[in-house]
């Protein structure tokens, strides 16, 4: 049994309540989380607790993976006072991620996280009638359905209730069940002054909507035909790429301060392209544009969380999300692994078991 | 600094006036061709339909099967042509002659990456074309069958509208190329008109056998009276985008969409640099600074550089900004921010009577300082303060 605190009226309302408590109490320092900051969103650090009503702590929207802004936030493991810090699930396990390869520290965060969702993709969100969609969006969480607007990688989540989370909160259509998981969430409740009840969230819906959102994945993984893409199929999908990298600039595994692929080694001289010019009788220009992408994916396919922002980074649109969601269940299944279920966790590629792989490598 | 203002404003006379009945591509392909045959040059650098035919690719080629699939002039601008060109030869001149067939502002890129010694331009004839702009990529990708139809509706009806913002206020759709131009505008009868303006490209028309005896003058007029034109519909555009973006809180409105993925930098044919300064660690905050900012404003945004990194481009960049639209069409949030380089360009280009890319040998302005003439109007170090620069 857990202990877990209802917060009556409007969700975001009762979570800006329970941090505005913290800070005002000294518990933090400061709330990370989603805002508003202007007519757009971001994410915001705030310190001051009359400051805490521009946080939207469940707006379903990520204009950036929050475990980058976390990384930058926490490299080095010097945070000094406490942040609580809102964050989305597949963002807490992208940060986890980024713990294991020393760009971060989750020295002194508190997490707070969602039963989620999903977000409403880019252009959903700032081209389409937002208030439509949003409420749309709550109807269909609030009947336990998977929303149709989200990003393709949301309604394939399986991983939509948080792991590390001090606090586990779900919004309601009567307000906002928060459940703490840890001694520190507990005390955060806690703090809220309000008397906490014993129980645990109800995981019937849970587990309804995950079976919902695995039978999905099963269908729009056979339906993307990875296994058949060859090549050919590689260069038909990513033949429009411009080359922005704007995948990798987003993805908060891809932590290279000087990606491989951007370095000189990647770079040809005009020898080079006389050679293969001479062998094929054409040369793409720039090269390597669907060398950039496995290789990104042989990078970082073990650790991708699925949380969808290569897609709405992409200019042109390529399905790159759905691609490298695929590439990396397939990758983990071999390890089994789960990125970000665990901050202690070695990632796979950095360990050797001696008798691992054996049915791969046919001993 | 000397004022280059002057340079490349003579237009050549005359041209080549060759049959295009089949429109421009197929008869441009064909003059192509006739340099590979020739050994004019042994490869060509232009945008060819992708496999799966929804975007286009710069590719090197010489091979039919390919030009079969070129478009000199396609719908959209993918990769900028002097990126291309730069990924081509920055790491030495191509050991083969090749061509480019490029937009205006795509070769004017390619001058100003000359100049930064990020192209070779020995060995490469640099051919340009009368530029109508191009469509959003955004548009053409939702639907390539359909944006290939209204790119083409939209040349034959000198329509720019559905053209890119900062293509429907281009002055510069007509730059000649220091080598060779295809002129099309007012050129009637079913032809294109090939300009050379190099030695360079006047043996490359003598080599596949064409007479340079055109006159150029209705083209060239042509291009004078749509100058014009475009001048007074960019005036009213760049005093919309000036308004919208006057004063520290409105500009920080419109950039406040911003997702810092720097996909506007990195598609960029100017901005070279292998690791942007904005993006190394010194433009990094420790965790304490996050903190202490945090506590003295009562909150921050992150990213904290997004204002920084803007500017910082821009104030790198801006002297060279040929206002191509790629760093537009790549925001995923739809920014209006080749439209807000583009007037900012314009004016520090003005400061310094400096219009990028037009020739190789004017010199970029801040690489050079020329004492009396330096920013008078400005600084006013002149040879005698009292009487200003025209005392000597």
């Amino acid at each position: 049994m857990k202990k877990f605190l209802t917060i009556k009226g409007d969700a975001d309302t009762a979570i800006q309540g329970l941090l505005r408590s913290l800070l005002e109490k000294g518990e933090v320092g400061a709330v990370f989380g989603l805002g508003k900051s202007g007519d757009a969103i971001s994410y915001l650090v705030i310190s001051d607790p009359a400051k805490i009503d521009s946080l939207c702590p469940t707006l379903p929207f990520m204009p950036a993976n929050a475990a980058n802004h976390l990384s930058k936030i926490t490299a080095g493991g010097n945070l000094a006072e406490k942040i609580a810090v809102v964050i989305k699930p597949c963002e807490l396990r992208g940060f986890a991620e980024l713990v294991k390869r020393e760009s971060g520290s989750p020295k002194n965060l508190l997490f707070i996280s969602p039963v989620c969702g999903g977000v409403l993709d880019f252009d959903t969100f700032y081209k389409g009638d937002r208030d439509k969609e949003l409420s749309a969006y709550w109807n269909d969480v609030y009947s336990n359905e998977i929303p149709s607007n989200i990003r393709p990688t949301c309604s394939i989540c399986e991983y939509f209730e948080p792991f590390n989370a001090d606090i586990t909160f779900q919004p309601t259509t009567e307000g906002c069940e928060l459940y703490s998981n840890t001694p520190a969430g507990v005390g955060m409740l806690e703090s809220y002054g309000e008397k906490l009840s014993e129980g645990k969230l109800d995981n019937s819906r849970i587990e309804k909507l995950s079976s919902a959102r695995l039978s999905n994945r099963e269908k729009f993984f056979d339906g993307l035909k990875l296994e058949e893409m060859e090549i050919k199929g590689l260069v038909e999908a990513f033949g429009k790429c411009l080359g922005c990298h704007g995948c990798s600039s987003v993805c908060p595994i891809c932590y290279c301060a000087l990606c491989a692929f951007e370095a000189k080694e990647n770079e040809f001289k005009p020898e080079i392209f006389e050679k293969e010019l001479a062998k094929r009788g054409g040369v793409r220009v720039p090269p390597n544009t669907v060398f950039f992408h496995l290789g990104r994916i042989a990078h970082m396919a073990v650790s991708c969380v699925g949380c969808g922002m290569c897609s709405d980074a992409c200019p042109v649109d390529i399905p790159v999300a759905s691609i490298f969601t695929r590439a990396g269940d397939a990758v983990q299944k071999v390890f089994d692994y789960i990125p970000g279920e665990k901050f202690d966790e070695p990632v796979p590629l950095s360990t050797f078991i001696e008798d691992e792989l054996t049915e791969v490598e046919d001993s | 600094m000397e004022k280059n203002m002057k340079a490349k404003t003579v237009t050549p006379s005359k041209g080549a006036l060759i049959p295009a009945s089949n429109g421009l591509n197929p008869a441009v392909l064909e003059v192509l061709k006739k340099g590979i045959e020739s050994g004019f040059f042994s490869a060509v650098l232009l945008p060819v339909k992708v496999p799966s035919d929804d975007s286009y690719a710069w590719v090197l080629t010489s091979q039919d099967s390919l030009l079969e699939k070129a478009n000199v002039l396609p719908p959209v601008m993918t990769v900028q042509g002097g990126k291309a060109l730069s990924s081509l030869t920055k790491h030495g001149a191509s050991k083969m002659k090749i061509a480019a067939v490029m937009r205006p502002c795509e070769i004017r890129a390619a001058i100003e990456l000359a100049k930064l010694k990020q192209i070779d331009l020995e060995n490469v004839l640099l051919i340009s074309m009368d530029c109508p702009g191009a469509l959003p990529i955004q548009n053409y990708v939702d639907n390539p069958i359909e944006g290939e139809k209204n790119f083409s509706d939209a040349v034959q009806n000198d329509d720019v509208e559905p053209m890119r913002p900062t293509c429907k206020t281009c002055t510069h759709f007509s730059i000649t190329s220091p080598d060779l131009h295809i002129a099309t505008m007012g050129v009637t009868g079913d032809s294109i008109l090939l300009v050379p303006s190099s030695a360079k490209g006047h043996s490359f028309l003598d080599e596949v056998g064409v007479n340079v005896e055109t006159d150029a003058s209705s083209w060239s007029s042509e291009i004078e009276k749509l100058t014009e034109a475009r001048k007074s519909s960019k005036q009213k555009a760049v005093a919309e985008i000036k308004e919208q973006t006057s004063g520290f809180a409105n500009f920080a409105e419109v950039l406040s969409k911003c997702i810092s993925c720097h996909n506007c930098m990195s598609v960029c044919p100017v901005c070279y640099c292998r690791r942007c300064y904005f993006e190394s660690d010194v433009s990094e905050l420790s965790t304490e600074q996050y903190m202490a900012r945090s506590a003295q404003k009562g909150s921050i945004r992150l990213s904290q550089d997004v204002l920084l990194f803007h500017l910082g481009r821009m104030s790198h960049m801006t002297m060279s900004c040929v206002s191509c639209g790629s760093c537009e069409d790549a925001c995923p949030v739809d920014i209006p921010i080749a439209q807000i380089f583009s007037a900012v360009g314009d004016d520090s280009q003005s400061l310094f009577e400096y219009i990028p890319g037009m020739s190789p040998d004017d010199p970029l302005p801040l690489r050079i300082f020329s004492k009396d003439k330096e920013l008078c109007d400005i600084e006013r170090i002149c040879a005698d303060p009292l009487k200003g620069c025209d005392s000597k």
